[in-house]
């Protein structure tokens, strides 16, 4: 049985689809990893950065996440409205603000990813820091294989939403096991 | 916005990240060198932050 035209030209598209989509990928798991590794093997310096007006922290951490998160919210609302589902019709303003909330975001975590890494290390002590650190491994994973994704224009048209829902998944998942514990133990305050 | 924005917003953040290794690698240093609370910064265990036992 030989392949026809039609059978071969959707056979070299649905590998260049994987292609495609393979490299941020792997890239991203490659990110995850090297994180999750380091953050390991590394010795926790186990020091903090006292920052003034801040109690500790441990409380600059927990608020530079809520804001991340509260980015990760207008990130979730503007990429619904860029996707057609919000019905705004043609609204331009969504895409320029879809990405620097998304710039902001990640870079409101950056400070705090570095401490936990560095000066913490990845650790298991209980479910929620375990469940926290990989958390924190794979938001990073997630967001390195969105950026790499973004500028393949051969993806299939679930791969940009499923990749963004989960970088706001693994953040929003890195809030709740954080700074929502840190609230409830410590209450809401700088 | 081009096809590299994604690769420049990638590269950004990760000299972000190297800049805040950097810092906390030279805050880490100058406590050990200082003998103790160097100054602007504090110590605690690694595994017992604050609250004895777990970490945010």
């Amino acid at each position: 049985v030989t392949a026809t035209p039609d059978q071969t030209g959707e056979s070299r598209e649905s590998t260049a689809v994987i292609t495609a989509l393979l490299v941020p990928l792997v890239v991203g798991t490659a990110v995850a990893v090297a994180l999750g590794v380091f953050a390991r093997v590394h010795d926790p310096t186990g020091h903090a950065i006292d920052v003034p007006g801040f109690k500790s922290t441990l409380s600059v951490k927990t608020w530079l996440t809520t804001v991340a998160a509260l980015l990760a919210i207008v990130q979730v609302v503007t990429a619904s409205g860029m996707w057609g589902r919000l019905g705004l019709g043609d609204a331009t303003w969504t895409a320029p603000v879809h990405r620097w909330t998304g710039r902001l975001a990640v870079a409101a975590t950056i400070p705090v990813v570095v401490h936990c890494v560095y000066a913490i290390g990845f650790e298991s002590t209980s479910t929620r820091v375990l469940l926290h650190s990989v958390l924190g491994c794979f938001f990073f994973g997630a967001f390195v294989a969105k950026m790499l994704a973004l500028p393949r224009g051969n993806l299939p048209g679930w791969a940009l939403p499923v990749l963004g829902g989960l970088v706001t998944i693994g953040l929003i998942a890195l809030w709740l096991s954080s700074a929502l514990w840190y609230f409830d133990t410590h209450g809401i305050g700088t | 916005v081009t096809r590299k924005t994604p690769y420049l917003t990638l590269a950004a953040l990760a000299v972000l990240f190297l800049v805040m290794v950097a810092i906390e690698a030279a805050a880490a240093s100058g406590d050990d060198k200082g003998g103790g609370d160097g100054g602007n910064t504090s110590e605690y265990g690694h595994s017992s932050v604050l609250t004895g036992g777990a970490r945010p």
